[in-house]
């Protein structure tokens, strides 16, 4: 039953069907029924966060343990979250309506660097701390996960403990803690450095980090021997059958992803040098072609979805991407189920593949190649060429396709108008053959990538190069051009390589009325800049600067096994446009993780 | 195969919209393993309707289905199929009946729903009394009227029409107002509007909730008498 004071919000606010909770595959386990309860949180609303893999699957494996429930806590939109403020309607659970303080930690994924004030206004409706050392004995404790997890340094403050890496080993340790603090009655304090022993989870209360005059990193010390200097991801090392997920809640409203999503492998070795994912998630690891056939039926009669798509870092390049195709095509088409693929890899075969599954509606398909001319593409890795596409784009047209969505990146290192100049090209050439929709984000430098020593593009240098292109672009019918707001790139490329420091100015913002920042109609750039005037930070010092060869990060202790050595290889290789292979497909380039993780990558196709 | 379904959805699930209500049946089939017919076209979808809309924030005792298999099936058996598959406790199955292929729509059919509108008390017993005998008086008052017009609003725009030809009955117990209103032509009568009316000139009284229990066609036959 939904409790009457949550009920009496409910018709005064939009789409209140994000929460009710009572969905579909919904656990609920009575809270005295359970010795750890576990809140995870996504920072954001619930149609974003409930189409988000990674904390479906931590919500499978935690509710599968007898003694543990987890349960599911997202940010209010705005107008819900207004509501609750002024009638004293504190977060809560979607399971039992519990307010979240009552749980005995919070776990917040961290996928985007912008959701981080969101953070905070989840915290300040839950009537909890903002930060660590704020939080009294009965609070619960704060835990992150997820990419920015690999520089939690500007919410270092805000978390008790962050788990770095694949979650579904680690999250099992953490329960385990937790269920050890409750019944040894451990303290807050005993309980994180026993956290802190769990490899994998780092708990920044026990490092200290220090300044130089010039205001870049000194070190950041570890305070304590039962912390490890340099916290290593959790990898896994053999995909089990048992991380699908088989039977997702099922959202009654419309959310962002509404299908079944079906993770057919981790890893993405293709090196694009811009890319985080491919260097946090290595190596590859494909699932079994037999496992993944076997749950996603389960799956179609555990939820009765529509569709079911295909994910991984590079979907295409499943050794055995055809043979599963056409298996589940033909298993599930009868059921009425569509099978749908994310953007492709560029090239005719990932375009026919495209066309056999898409039986039916042929209405478009996405491509990335990311850079414009070929002399920017070699600088990031990406192994496509203007053949590439086009042989694509016109294959896809004799397939039935009606049109494409082109995915491009500006203000990546070295880029100058004469490459602008060959997308504005490429992007005409493609229009020629079907109407083309392009998208234009701005290349945000990610910590553990080559780019990380990169200066990011200017703003106000960002919004030029928008305009060129906008100018060549407008006046084709055949082309709807799209760009991203360059000031969110702007706040992304500080925090995604910030320091502690920035803690204050997450709380400034916030204290200024920022929150939602993912969103266009919430987004202040004004409020943004008026936080960092007040805590006295420089963000171009962030995001705009060069860093030296030999500067000490602020995610330096945070590791994915990826040496730093390689990283500055390969950044020197982009400087000059040399290829570096996939190790999935040619010779190792040694990038350090397997032999760092004492893990292997193995694809379907090796099994055989 | 064509037949109609009567569900009863929980309480979580009043906040769902019609739209949303449509696929959540859909995927209560799939689960169910019950297949759909789908129409003939380029781009299918499954052959299945709901007899009416349910305002967003009413429970219902009476959500009927309308919808066509792919093959024939034994009764029984798709009634345990749909007690079975999961969700099952959130759209309970209440009756299912299996109809010729050529019958009207489902939806063509209704004329009439029986709603609980729930009233908020506020106060201790003697103010619930009180409360009590004012809707009595409101009521004992409408049906004296020979005419009870208002405006109505819609998307469309506002008309002014005449309530009394849309209220079936209409009585109290307790708290609770019991009513069967026009769901169709020449107008639907909304719960709250039944409320608005009630109180005349004064401030209409909260409503908590409400329950939609059942709907009937135009001779006041619901679609499905009993359960199966």
């Amino acid at each position: 039953m939904i409790p009457q004071h949550i009920r009496d919000l409910l018709l005064r606010v939009n789409k209140p069907a994000r929460y009710t909770g009572g969905e579909v595959n919904a656990v609920r386990k009575h809270p005295q029924a359970v010795s750890v309860r576990i809140a995870l949180a996504f920072p954001d609303t619930y149609e974003v966060g409930m189409s988000h893999l990674g904390l479906k699957i931590l919500y499978q494996l935690i509710n599968r343990l007898p003694f543990a429930a987890a349960e599911r806590a997202y940010a209010p939109a705005a107008d819900m979250g207004a509501l609750m403020a002024a009638e004293g309607v504190k977060l809560y659970s979607l399971e039992n309506f519990s307010p979240l303080a009552d749980f005995d930690a919070i776990g917040f994924t961290l996928q985007y660097e912008l959701s981080y004030t969101t953070i905070l206004w989840m915290l300040d409706l839950a009537a909890l701390p903002f930060f660590s050392r704020d939080r009294q004995e009965h609070h619960p404790l704060i835990i992150g996960g997820g990419p920015c997890a690999f520089n939690a340094e500007p919410v270092a403050d805000v978390f008790d403990a962050l788990a770095l890496g694949e979650g579904e080993d680690v999250i099992l340790d953490i329960v385990d803690a937790l269920r050890i603090k409750k019944e040894q009655g451990l303290s807050r304090r005993e309980a994180l450095i026993r956290l802190a022993q769990i490899p994998g989870v780092y708990v920044p209360s026990l490092y200290l980090a220090s300044y130089k005059p010039d205001e870049t990193l000194a070190s950041t010390a570890v305070q304590n021997v039962h912390a490890a200097p340099i916290v290593d991801k959790r990898v896994i090392k053999e995909l089990k059958p048992e991380y699908l997920v088989t039977a997702p809640v099922v959202p009654y409203t419309d959310v962002v992803h509404d299908r079944l999503m079906l993770e057919i492998f981790r890893g993405c070795a293709r090196g694009c040098r811009f890319c985080q994912a491919g260097m946090l998630y290595r190596p590859v690891r494909e699932f079994k072609a037999q496992d993944l056939l076997r749950a996603a039926d389960t799956a179609v009669r555990n939820t009765g979805y529509e569709e079911l798509a295909l994910t991984s870092l590079s979907t295409m390049d499943y050794s055995k991407i055809s043979e599963l195709l056409g298996e589940l095509v033909t298993r599930l088409n009868c059921q009425g189920v569509n099978v749908s693929l994310p953007s492709l890899r560029v090239d005719s075969f990932s375009v026919g593949l495209a066309a056999q599954v898409a039986r039916r509606k042929k209405s478009g398909l996405t491509l990335a190649p990311e850079a414009g001319s070929q002399r920017l593409r070699d600088v990031i890795n990406k192994q496509v060429t203007e053949a590439d596409l086009l042989v694509a784009v016109r294959g896809a047209k004799q397939m039935g396709f009606k049109s494409v969505k082109l995915y491009f990146m500006i203000g990546l290192p070295t880029e100058t108008d004469s490459d602008l100049q060959e997308m504005v090209a490429l992007i005409l050439k493609t229009a020629e053959i079907m109407p083309v929709t392009v998208s234009v984000s701005s290349f945000v430098p990610k910590p553990h990538t080559p780019f990380q020593w990169e200066p990011q593009c200017s703003m106000h240098e960002l919004e030029r190069r928008q305009q060129y292109l906008r100018e060549r672009l407008r006046r084709n019918k055949r082309v709807n051009f799209n760009y991203h707001d360059a000031a969110v790139s702007f706040l992304e490329g500080i925090f995604s390589r910030g320091d502690r420091r920035l803690s204050d100015v997450i709380l400034a913002a916030y204290r200024l009325g920022c929150k939602l920042d993912g969103w266009s109609e919430h987004f202040r750039y004004d409020l943004w800049m008026e936080a960092f005037a007040e805590v006295g930070l420089d963000p171009t010092f962030y995001a705009n600067r060069l860093r030296g060869e030999d500067e000490r990060f602020p995610w330096e202790h945070l590791s994915p096994g990826v040496s730093r050595v390689f990283l500055w290889q390969e950044r020197r290789r982009a400087l000059s446009g040399e290829h570096t292979a996939d190790c999935t497909r040619a010779k190792c380039p040694a990038c350090g993780v397997c032999v760092a993780l004492a893990v292997t990558t193995y694809t379907e196709q090796e099994r055989e | 195969m064509r037949l109609w379904l009567k569900f009863a959805r929980a309480n979580e699930l009043a906040f769902i919209s019609h739209l949303d209500t449509h696929k959540a049946f859909c995927r209560l089939m799939r689960r169910a393993n019950i297949p759909l017919a789908y129409s003939r076209g380029f781009n299918p979808h499954p052959l299945l309707s709901l007899a009416a809309p349910l305002p967003v924030g009413f429970g219902s005792e009476s959500d009927y289905v309308d919808v066509t298999l792919a093959e024939t099936l034994c009764p029984d058996t798709l009634t345990d199929a749909l007690r079975m598959s999961s969700g099952s406790d959130k759209l309970k199955l209440r009756g299912l009946r299996v109809v010729p292929e050529r019958t009207p729509a489902l939806a063509s059919l209704i004329k009439w729903g029986e709603y609980m509108v729930v009233l908020k008390g506020s106060g201790g017993t003697n103010h619930a009394v009180s409360m009590e005998h004012s809707i009595d008086a409101a009521i004992s008052a409408f049906h004296a009227m020979p005419s009870c017009f208002f405006t109505k609003t819609t998307k469309r725009g506002s008309r002014v029409v005449d309530a009394k030809g849309l209220v079936h009955s209409l009585r109290r117990d307790g708290l609770t107002l019991l009513a069967v209103l026009s769901m169709a032509e020449p107008a639907v009568l909304r719960p709250e509007e039944l409320v608005n009316l009630l109180s005349g000139e004064g401030q209409p009284q909260p409503i908590a909730f409400v329950l939609r229990r059942e709907l009937y066609t135009a001779e006041l036959i619901a679609p499905i008498h009993e359960g199966p």
